[in-house]
């Protein structure tokens, strides 16, 4: 293991990031946001159309990261002892003996998260929060590293429960997924016919081990960040609160997130200081689904992203001379 | 014919009057000691045509080549003709010479011309590369005097204070300054700064407040310069947020990075312009009388006979009619053009040819075909290089002829009347004598006898001295190249005169396409319309479609007339109370119908109120009064 110190680090990141690119093509975005969000001891919300590589990122993740590795597939029928286990009564020996649910793994994938009520989303708060699962009164940790990858379909809205703003806040990123174009899409096809099975990721290797991801968290969180570059955190959220067309901002937890993203991006960048190029790139990601739009802004089909372009753009970079 | 005879006869009688005028000007001119003197020039002059010429020799020089071996002591000149091909030089001559008969004057005045303004913009430019960074360090050095030693690091302003508009030499200054003082970290930012500023200015990136170091550097249009400012970035991102101690290594090295990237163009145009302005072989500026076709010996000469070599005032083309009558004594100096050396252009031969009818007179040599048209010059052939010179004297017949040889035999005549002055050995003419109007002309067919080699070979300053006593003048004025051509009114139609008119043209429009293209964004920033937003107009859409499917048009009006009532009296006057008197004196329209209009439709009725079933106009009125509202309210605009 040489994740000890940025160069460590920014090794053994690369070589995560380049397995990944064997399975997943043309959504570095996307895996890069995975990456940083489970070295940063986030979890990570992936929204996007049915077929964009959601769930392939999230097993590919798993297979890489070396984590133990769950799948919820969320279904309005789901119920919160689904998830995190429940007491059950054992004959022999006559008394309750806890099973686990699959919450109890180092990286879950809660698969169409919206479509599972409130109440069994709700279920993951307490993990994703303080990593740790209370059932029938007794608190058991949950696995270290703990990384939640949900996703979501936003295009079909019948029958599903939008994750409510409390459940949204505890998502260190929210990442789209757009369609790829013409010549990525070209090229999966192409490895498709190849030979390429997305349910058989075995040719993957893992590129880390547990233990290692939890190293390279500890290396992330100890990457300097200058008061300049706190500053300029703060202002880009506190921005999000004064804006018009916002009408709840993002908040504290949000500068949080967004410092920790950044110390991952230099860290992967093998420096130990964080610089305003490694907070701009993790803004939208950090804040788009902690922002709620004024009903007005809504209807005149103002999104989240474009605030956050705007606000980026408004706010001046830390800079001595300019 | 009887006219054509009468013509013919002036004419003669002119010449025999011009010969026949007192010889008062001829104490000047003497063949008998022209050798003499230009030997005298020569060595007084120390002219190394002869010993060292310019090199390669020019196309009028090589033309001279075979007189090289008979000039006394001209080795040099003569070596430097072996050293060439002579049979392809000549060939090649001759190829340039038809190239030069063909090829319109109007196009090698564009060629030379052409040559001549990027030669001159490029040496401009390379002056103003070099003396603008002086002149403004020089004006700094004024403007802020050099503090005493102990307090001038402290003087430093700091760089949070910045003055808007700095200049990135300015920048870089203060960085030294600041990297001088020990405070490395803000030199290392105005580096980067004044670097940023150099690029900006260049158009390699665009400086904006909120653009991080990285996306500078990724924006960086400027291949070449990308590595140099990754790495003033890395250290100054090290420095600034890694709080890493800025050693001075790191700072010289950034320092001479800035520079490199901020005095870019210059160094550039030196890059390129010092190999072509020395040339790869070496560079030697031209010295006098090096060339052997110049006429630094036959200025010299006329010095040296005692005549009064005098330079123009005027371009020729501006040259001032000479007086009808010396009634004062003063005579109008003979001009001398040799069209070789002094190009002429179509303004020029016509009023050289009015000066000469007014009564100049005028000395011409080389290609007849180069003089003005009306003085009835042609070239002719020769066979034979030996010319006979014949002065003018005051005994007809007694005077001395004298005897040259040329490298170039070429003969001229005039179609008028003229007296031959000089002529080869098989009668053609070498140079004649004619009058024009109320002034004479003497035409000779080349200029050799006007170079430096050619009037070195023996002999032959002695014979042009005997010509041009047949101008019979004791003051000269001798053209320069630059004279034939009349001068430009204006800087335009300089460029326009030199063939540069649609090449400015193109430079105007290239500069509005670059204004459009780049300038427009340097402007003030206006304000950026918000797009279209779709979703608002589908969200109108379906809500018309959504009342046209409950048949609830009244609805649709009773809600438009609140909403026009709501906005209509926010904008009244404080007291008034008539919506429609309002809405009448803002739309135009009458008070009765915007009354009408008003009472429809505030009359309708909404959903929910029993009030009956729709009467069928609802959509109308509707209309009309959105058209009054729509014109009332855009006054407000």
């Amino acid at each position: 293991m040489d994740s000890t110190d940025p160069t460590g680090f920014q090794r053994t990141y690369a070589r995560m990031k380049e397995q990944m690119a064997r399975v997943v093509v043309g959504q570095d975005a996307l895996v890069e946001g995975a990456l940083v969000a489970v070295l940063a001891r986030g979890h990570v919300l992936i929204e996007g159309a049915p077929g964009l590589g959601k769930t392939l990122v999230a097993r590919a993740l798993g297979v890489v990261s070396g984590c133990v590795f769950k799948r919820i597939q969320f279904t309005p029928d789901l119920m919160p002892s689904d998830i995190t286990g429940s007491s059950v009564y054992s004959r022999e020996t006559g008394a309750f003996s806890f099973v686990p649910g699959p919450i109890f793994a180092q990286l879950l994938l809660a698969d169409e998260i919206n479509r599972a009520p409130a109440k069994t989303q709700s279920a993951l708060l307490e993990a994703m929060q303080d990593h740790q699962v209370t059932v029938d009164g007794t608190s058991r940790p949950v696995p270290s590293p703990f990384v939640v990858v949900a996703t979501q379909n936003p295009v079909e809205s019948h029958g599903t429960y939008p994750l409510p703003e409390a459940q949204l806040d505890r998502f260190l990123f929210k990442l789209t997924v757009g369609d790829p174009p013409v010549e990525v899409e070209r090229t999966i096809v192409r490895h498709h016919a190849e030979g390429f099975d997305p349910t058989d990721l075995g040719a993957l290797q893992a590129a880390s081990s547990p233990q290692e991801i939890v190293a390279m968290q500890r290396v992330a969180q100890g990457v300097r960040v200058d008061e300049a570059v706190i500053a300029y955190m703060v202002e880009l959220v506190r921005r999000t609160r004064d804006d018009k067309a916002i009408e709840l901002g993002a908040s504290p937890r949000a500068s949080i997130a967004l410092m920790k993203a950044a110390q991952v991006v230099a860290a992967s960048d093998g420096r130990a200081f964080v610089t305003p190029d490694d907070v701009k790139p993790m803004a939208a990601a950090v804040l788009r689904h902690r922002l709620m739009l004024h009903p007005d802004a809504q209807l005149q089909g103002v999104t989240a992203d474009e605030r956050i372009e705007d606000i980026l753009r408004s706010v001046p970079v830390p800079r001595l001379a300019a | 014919m009887v006219g054509a005879r009468a013509w013919v006869l002036c004419r003669l009688v002119a010449v025999a009057a011009f010969v026949a005028v007192p010889r008062v000007a001829l104490a000047g001119l003497d063949p008998s000691h022209a050798q003499a003197d230009v030997r005298a020039a020569a060595e007084e002059r120390g002219y190394p045509f002869c010993s060292n010429p310019r090199t390669p020799l020019s196309m009028h020089a090589r033309d001279l080549c075979p007189q090289a071996a008979e000039i006394p002591g001209c080795t040099g000149f003569a070596r430097a003709c072996g050293e060439q091909d002579l049979e392809r030089l000549a060939w090649m001559n001759k190829l340039l010479r038809a190239i030069a008969a063909v090829v319109p004057d109007f196009l090698k005045t564009l060629f030379r011309d052409l040559w001549r303004v990027i030669f001159w913009v490029f040496v401009g430019g390379l002056v103003l590369a070099i003396l603008v960074p002086a002149v403004r360090a020089l004006g700094r050095a004024r403007r802020d005097p050099a503090p005493p030693p102990g307090d001038r690091e402290e003087k430093a302003p700091p760089v949070e204070t910045l003055p808007e508009g700095i200049g990135e030499e300015d920048l870089l200054d203060l960085a030294d300054s600041h990297a001088r003082r020990g405070d490395n970290a803000a030199a290392l930012q105005l580096y980067l700064a004044a670097s940023l500023r150099a690029l900006d200015r260049r158009g390699a990136v665009r400086l904006a407040k909120d653009r991080t170091n990285g996306e500078y550097l990724r924006s960086c249009a400027e291949e070449s310069t990308r590595p140099d400012l990754r790495e003033i970035v890395r250290e100054v991102d090290r420095v600034q947020f890694g709080h890493a101690p800025a050693g001075g290594d790191a700072v010289a090295r950034t320092a001479r990075l800035a520079a490199g990237i901020v005095r870019f163009l210059p160094v550039l145009l030196l890059v390129l312009g010092l190999p072509a302005v020395l040339g790869c072989g070496g560079f030697e500026l031209p010295k006098p009388g090096d060339d052997p076709a110049g006429d630094e010996l036959f200025r010299d000469l006329l010095r040296k006979q005692g005549v009064q070599v005098v330079s123009l005032a005027y371009s020729l083309d501006s040259l001032p009619l000479p007086a009808q009558s010396d009634d004062d004594g003063d005579e109008t100096p003979a001009l001398v053009i040799d069209v070789e050396r002094t190009p002429l252009d179509d303004d020029t031969r016509a009023h050289l040819s009015a000066w000469v009818h007014a009564g100049g007179v005028l000395v011409l040599a080389g290609q007849p075909s180069l003089w003005p048209g009306d003085l009835g010059a042609e070239a002719d052939g020769a066979s034979s290089h030996g010319v006979t010179a014949r002065p003018l004297s005051d005994e007809p017949g007694g005077e001395k002829l004298e005897h040259a040889e040329l490298a170039i035999p070429e003969a001229l005549r005039f179609t008028g009347s003229s007296a031959r002055v000089a002529w080869y050995d098989d009668e053609t003419t070498y140079a004649a004598e004619a009058s024009v109007g109320d002034g004479h002309v003497l035409g000779i067919a080349t200029d050799e006898l006007m170079t430096n080699a050619g009037l070195s070979r023996p002999g032959n300053a002695a014979a042009l001295v005997a010509i041009l006593t047949n101008a019979n003048r004791a003051t000269f004025q001798v053209a320069r190249p630059e004279d034939g051509i009349s001068p430009p009114s204006s800087p335009v139609a300089t460029m326009v005169r030199a063939g540069l008119g649609p090449a400015l043209g193109h430079a105007l429009v290239a500069a509005v396409l670059l204004f459009v293209a780049a300038g427009v964004r340097l402007s003030r920033p206006r304000p950026v319309p918000p797009p279209e937003r779709r979703a608002f107009a589908e969200h109108v859409e379906a809500v018309g479609a959504l009342y046209a499917r409950t048949r609830s048009a009244p609805h649709a009006l009773a809600a438009y007339a609140r909403f026009a009532e709501e906005r209509l009296r926010a904008r009244m006057p404080r007291g008034a109370g008539d919506v429609a008197a309002f809405l009448a004196a803002r739309s135009g329209l009458s008070v009765e119908a915007c009354h009408r209009l008003w009472t429809r439709a505030t009359g309708a009725a909404s959903l929910g109120e029993p009030k009956g079933r729709p009467a069928g106009d609802e959509l109308v009125v509707l209309g009309e009064l959105a058209a009054a509202c729509a014109a009332a309210l855009a006054q407000d605009k």
